[in-house]
């Protein structure tokens, strides 16, 4: 249930979700679809210590990179539907998110967790550009969050339950008002860090939520119990592709473990297979995910297995790979035509989104860090 | 000529303000990390895989001679063969990538040594396909043994060719008589040594004279920074050794591999002997002597430390010493090692991110 925390009743968020659903599906914040031909800004977490830990922004056509810095490790960026304002979040578990105007540089904090609350490093804007939507944790009771917010002010306005305990990455589907998260199912805490207490008994689901009310309107489980589902992307259909992390040390058995799959609402969960090698190769670890609506592609990343991994969203058939020493970031252009993506060492890379072949001429290699997550824009 | 004289005296007594003389240790810079690099390369990994295959040419010889006389001395000469192999094995398996590793599905080093993908010992999947093979009527010519799957083909195929019989026996004459009575079986020792032999050069080639679909070899690609996958080249060269530290406890290989032939332990020491050359060197210039030069001398002799204590353990079989050794050596190559030789081994990218 969806709880009030400021003067914002829940009808005035109602009415504001309910108009999310007119807006046109090409201002819809996500993945970079927005953007238009080869004039991209590859947007990021960076660095990899806190004097250099920040959001980048690297423009593609100029080879020009700028940074601002943040103090804390950010995990995904999100760009405001209809203004130049990129949103980063704190990785977990880490309160802040850090705001940068992309035309003029400036950067602000955006906003601090309430307390008892930590982030969970991913955060969706409404279409409108009215809200902001965060998955957190009630840091006493480990109980999954979505926090509400106003997205110019930032002041929290509501709180619903993820349905679930650490939710991971949430978007909307296109009809603007439905939630669906990825609750990772393990428990952990601040005070020990990234340790997760509760191996024995996780339980990750994807949960699809009504925005206004918090309501929940289906859940769904994979099989393999040890498997977190954590990042997901939504097709233009709003079929959902989602990216799970096996927690072998807590699995009762020494077998692969499909990581990648898709699920539309009304239907049930496929997973996609793949040579028993490839999967192997994932280390039992997907980092990012980004689905190209025109080719029906969905890309994965494992940075630990170093690989990019496709497959074809409509029948789940294995398309190939490619491999980049710790690639993360996957987003896909503007026009569709490539999927980029970035690797921990700086490396930028773009794939036919049809054959799936590298585009050797428009590598490109500045000096940064890219971390997990990777947003295209255009100037 | 006085004027000349005086000089000399200047230059020499410039070159003895200077920083650094001929026979002062190699100052931790980019310029001496690529030598010591391209040390490695020259007098580690490649002859590491040269060696491999020229053993495994060896190996061939000797089932060429023990196919055309059967008897206890050529089946001792095949079984000290195939031990050296192993034996090989164990210093290019420190080095699994490049030419070793340049295809997820069809790595070369699945069908040299299928224990390394998981640990998966399939040794019965071997003995039922040699079984299958001998009582079928299949040509058994170099296209079938090329089709093969990864885990049909390779060391532990030879290794059950060589120390055991149909019906498992190890004893030599049990041994050559299944090889009298059944002709097909030194046509499918002949065509293993074969593939086993194949893989083998096609990495020394790849390292030597031309990788995949590039115009170089991977020794030039490796030196000049330029690999496909992005990585840098040191970082490279660390994890690979690092993923095989790793490997050799996560897998149990001590008490997996080499089952029949009863030589894991040697596998290890030469896989130490290996790691320890690669970080001492044999010239001027060493990642450990460089890492001494920047000043992390206690990172040196903690590592020489831990190689040390993995001897003892091997001369003394004493797997729990083992095993926590190779762990401890496994976590130098991640932190102390890279932390020394300033390379970065990437973003840590954790569970739940």
């Amino acid at each position: 249930m969806m709880n009030s925390t400021t003067g914002l009743t829940r009808r005035k968020l109602i009415s504001g979700l309910a108009a999310l659903a007119l807006m046109p599906s090409s201002l819809i914040a996500g993945g970079g679809r927005q953007n238009q031909g080869n004039r991209n800004i590859w947007l990021s977490a960076q660095g990899d210590r806190p004097e250099t830990y920040g959001i980048g922004w690297y423009n593609q056509s100029s080879s020009t990179g700028k940074q601002s810095l943040s103090g804390f490790r950010g995990h995904a960026v999100t760009l405001h539907p209809s203004t130049n304002r990129v949103l980063m979040f704190a990785r977990r578990p880490g309160t802040r998110a850090i705001e940068v105007d992309l035309k003029s540089g400036d950067h602000r904090q955006a906003f601090e967790c309430k307390s008892n609350r930590h982030l969970f490093g991913h955060g969706c804007f409404s279409p409108d550009g009215k809200f902001l939507f965060t998955t957190e944790a009630e840091i006493d009771t480990g109980r999954g969050l979505i926090a509400v917010r106003d997205a110019n002010s930032y002041e929290l306005l509501a709180e619903m339950s993820s349905h679930g305990i650490g939710p991971h990455e949430l978007k909307l589907l296109k009809d603007g008002k439905t939630l669906v998260v990825a609750n990772g199912g393990i428990l952990t805490h601040p005070d020990t860090g990234r340790k997760k207490l509760n191996l024995d008994s996780m339980s990750s689901n994807l949960c699809y939520i009504d925005a206004s009310s918090g309501k929940k309107l289906s859940i769904h489980r994979v099989t393999e119990p040890k498997a977190s589902i954590r990042h997901l992307d939504v097709a233009d259909d709003d079929t959902v592709a989602f990216a799970m992390q096996f927690q072998r040390s807590a699995a009762a058995h020494d077998r692969l473990v499909p990581l990648a799959a898709s699920h539309r609402l009304g239907n049930s969960l496929h997973l996609f297979e793949a040579p028993e090698a490839v999967t192997m190769q994932m280390h039992d670890y997907i980092g990012s995910v980004a689905i190209n609506n025109s080719n029906r592609v969905v890309g994965f990343t494992s940075p630990k297995g170093s690989i990019a991994l496709f497959w074809n969203l409509n029948n789940g058939t294995f398309l190939g790979y490619h491999r980049l020493h710790d690639v993360c970031g996957i987003a896909v252009t503007a026009d569709e035509g490539y999927f980029a993506l970035t690797s921990s060492n700086g490396q930028m890379r773009l794939l036919d989104s049809r054959t799936l072949k590298e585009n050797r001429a428009l590598r490109q290699h500045p000096d940064v860090r890219w971390d997990n997550h990777l947003l295209l824009t255009t100037g | 000529m006085r004027n000349t004289s005086l000089i000399c005296l200047c230059l020499l007594i410039l070159s003895g303000c200077s920083g650094s003389r001929p026979n002062d240790p190699p100052e931790l810079t980019a310029e001496n990390l690529n030598l010591a690099l391209e040390y490695a390369i020259d007098q580690s990994v490649i002859p590491a895989a040269a060696s491999f295959a020229s053993q495994a040419v060896d190996f061939q010889t000797t089932v060429d001679n023990f196919c055309r006389n059967s008897e206890v001395t050529e089946l001792s000469n095949l079984q000290m063969a195939w031990n050296s192999l192993y034996e090989k094995w164990f210093h290019l398996a420190n080095y699994n990538f490049g030419p070793l590793n340049d295809d997820i599905v069809f790595a070369k080093y699945t069908f040299i040594d299928s224990l390394r993908i998981r640990g998966t010992n399939y040794i019965n999947t071997v003995r039922d396909d040699i079984d299958n093979m001998i009582n079928g009527t299949q040509t058994l010519n170099e296209a079938f043994f090329e089709q093969l799957t990864f885990n049909k083909v390779g060391l532990l195929t030879l290794e059950v060719l060589s120390f055991e019989d149909n019906d498992q026996s190890r004893l030599a004459d049990d041994i050559i008589d299944d090889y009298l009575s059944t002709p097909r079986k030194c046509q499918i020792l002949a065509g293993m040594a074969q593939q086993i032999v194949i893989n083998a050069n096609y990495v020394v080639e790849g390292w030597q004279v031309k990788h995949k679909d590039s115009d170089e070899s991977y020794r030039s690609l490796f030196l000049d920074n330029q690999l496909d996958d992005g990585s840098n080249n040191l970082t490279q060269l660390l994890v690979a050794v690092q993923e095989h530290l790793d490997y050799l406890n996560k897998r149990n290989v001590l008490t997996t591999s080499a089952s029949l032939s009863g030589i894991a332990w040697n596998g290890f020491s030469e896989a130490i002997d290996e790691i320890e050359i690669l970080l001492e060197g044999n010239t001027e210039v060493s990642f450990l002597g460089l890492m001494q030069a920047g000043g992390f001398t206690d990172s040196v002799e903690a590592v020489r430390e831990t190689i040390a204590t993995v001897r003892t353990a091997i001369s003394t079989r004493d797997a729990d010493l083992l095993e926590e050794n190779i762990a401890k050596l496994d976590g130098h190559f991640k932190r102390e090692i890279p932390d020394g030789l300033d390379v970065e081994l990437g973003i840590n990218f954790s569970d739940g991110d």
